[in-house]
């Protein structure tokens, strides 16, 4: 009747506990296996060996969950710390949170995409150490995603812009340019949603997003995004080691795999740069101290590590895409700037505020960007700055032309041409039909698949459709859940400005 | 041509620092940089952090895998077993 009397269950050794976690490679007997596996082939990629593929988790797995925990524990005291010293009344400048409602409306959503693609090519793929190696990185996109609504959810209290944001997600104009990316690379097969996220996202480009914005963050008080960053970071060194290795596997297996990988790197790594423009008017723009300017994170992280890469790659077979890396780097001193003036003069529709910069800043823009800063776009900032000293602050009426691939409005300028007041504008027919793009390469994307990318969810031409709860700024914010002067508009005159000097008091 | 620049980016706290500084023992020629929250580790061809040098730096014993614990970003392919843990690349 005791426990003591009763036989000790029999446990598992750890050899064998392993053995039974790890083993999910088998073949099939009593199915047809493309009925098992039905898109190994789907892309043309083709695989004759499996179990070449050696996961590199596997050997660590046992430490993993150690040291898993282990940051989570740190993770979850140094948030607990920010919320119960009221860590917000700590930040430079209630301005700076703004940069945080872009990046935790859009990037928290994709976290969660990634959650389920992850699990899904796991699913998908046939070998053992791929389908081990996509499992866990899906348990770690999941504690990513966690550690955001955390944050999301101790801001929110204080601050407008949070309360929605996966409606908002699904909904809002600038918020589909993620939503677009991780769509895409969902809805391709296994080796291009490992290629978009693995590869593209987490090697070439998440460093280019968390890492400087993360160290701004910290450079501006925010503990709680420092923390939670720099953890989900730290995963990335494990999830880069996957994301090249599904790579160097693909190339490896079959020399006509090397075109299809060819075109799948170049195309995510263009919509991952993209995509990330966004970054880049946070950093400039949004953070009230800066430790580090966009075109300085290019040249780190673009120039510097992304060649290194591609030359790695050379021995593959694999060209260095030296047209989309010469327009990244011709653009550098640029994007921040077009991306800034869009978000100020759109900042009716969205659920944060914009400004002008101050002069200390514009100063620190001069010095950062002395080929193009004062040249181009302080001009066009102290005449907004004029409009809004008059009364007149300047709204956009009008619904921007987007770009059918990326989905960003056609913001972006020929400066590869030596043409950088000229925007650019390429365009293409299909069924009948003409389609838009912001450049060369998201024109190029759509030619490849545009069966995939007519299909688009647009949210301008939505809106003129009646698909957007009607077609005023109004009737559009009211279906977003977006309240009008509290959520938009500009900084000064908000609540959080109003809030903000309250708590200074300013 | 020169070889590529291997990069690591880790947390900048006590252990973190100690870290670098062990790091410098055994990579000649290596930069480091601080940044807001974050030491900024560069060096031409490869970073290899030993075991050995930071356990001696630390005061115990310490295991690659524990580079987890205060790693942001690395800049380049990673090799890591029981006695070091390398980023480099192979150009």
């Amino acid at each position: 009747m005791s426990s003591s009397t009763s036989p000790r269950k029999k446990r598992l050794s750890k050899k064998q506990s392993y053995e039974y976690m790890t083993r999910l490679g088998w073949d099939t007997t009593y199915q047809d296996e493309k009925k098992v596996h039905p898109y190994l082939e789907y892309e043309g990629i083709k695989i004759h060996d499996w179990d070449a593929w050696e996961d590199p988790f596997r050997m660590t797995m046992e430490s993993y969950w150690k040291l898993q925990a282990e940051k989570d524990k740190k993770l979850y005291s140094i948030i607990d710390a920010f919320a119960q010293n009221n860590g917000q009344k700590n930040i430079t400048d209630a301005r700076y949170v703004n940069a945080l409602k872009i990046f935790l409306t859009a990037v928290t959503p994709i976290e969660h995409n990634v959650v389920s693609g992850f699990a899904n090519v796991a699913r998908q793929f046939k070998g053992e150490g791929a389908t081990i190696a996509c499992q866990m990185q899906a348990i770690d996109e999941l504690r990513h995603y966690q550690t955001q609504v955390h944050t999301i959810s101790h801001y929110n209290k204080y601050f407008d812009g949070f309360h929605d944001y996966r409606t908002m997600y699904d909904r809002i104009w600038y918020l589909s340019v993620p939503k677009s990316f991780a769509d895409d690379g969902s809805s391709a097969g296994p080796f291009e949603f490992m290629i978009a996220t693995g590869f593209a996202f987490e090697f070439v480009l998440t460093s280019l997003l968390f890492v400087p914005f993360m160290s701004g963050a910290a450079y501006n008080g925010d503990m709680a995004t420092v923390t939670f960053g720099f953890s989900a970071q730290s995963d990335e060194s494990r999830h880069m080691t996957l994301g090249l290795q599904a790579v160097k596997f693909m190339l490896e297996q079959d020399a006509d795999n090397v075109p299809i990988v060819q075109r799948m790197m170049e195309k995510q790594l263009w919509r991952g740069y993209r995509l990330l423009s966004i970054v880049s008017a946070m950093m400039d723009y949004m953070l009230p101290n800066s430790p580090t300017s966009w075109a300085e994170a290019v040249e780190l992280y673009i120039e510097q590590n992304g060649v290194a890469l591609f030359k790695d790659l050379e021995k593959y077979g694999i060209k260095m895409p030296t047209k989309i890396l010469d327009k990244i780097i011709a653009e550098k001193e640029h994007v921040s700037h077009q991306l800034w003036k869009t978000l100020y003069v759109h900042s009716n529709a969205t659920a944060f505020h914009t400004w002008i910069p101050d002069e200390d800043k514009m100063n620190w823009l001069s010095q950062k960007y002395p080929n193009t800063f004062d040249k181009h776009y302080r001009p066009i900032l102290e005449e907004y700055k004029k409009k809004a000293e008059k009364g007149e602050r300047y709204y956009s009426e009008a619904l921007p032309c987007l770009c059918q691939t990326c989905q960003l409005p056609l913001l972006f300028t020929d400066v590869m041409n030596g043409k950088p007041t000229v925007y650019t504008h390429e365009t293409t027919e299909f069924n009948g039909e003409k389609f838009h793009f912001c450049s060369d390469e998201c024109k190029n994307i759509f030619e490849n698949e545009p069966k995939k990318y007519a299909q688009a969810w647009l949210p301008p031409y939505q809106i003129f459709q009646g698909n957007c709860g009607g077609e005023t700024i109004p009737e559009v914010l009211k279906w977003y859940k977006i309240e009008n002067a509290v959520d938009n508009l500009d900084y000064v005159g908000s609540p959080d400005e109003a809030m903000w000097n309250k708590l200074k008091n300013i | 041509m020169s070889k590529s620049i291997a990069l690591l980016c880790i947390q900048a706290t006590d252990e973190g620092r100690t870290i670098a500084e062990a790091i410098k023992v055994d990579n000649e020629g290596i930069q480091i940089t601080n940044k807001p929250a974050m030491i900024q580790i560069e060096r031409e061809g490869e970073i290899v952090i030993k075991a050995d040098t930071v356990s001696d730096a630390l005061g115990r014993d310490w295991e690659p895998e524990e580079l987890q614990l205060i790693l942001i970003s690395t800049g380049g392919q990673i090799d890591e077993d029981d006695e070091q843990f390398v980023v480099y690349w192979n150009n």
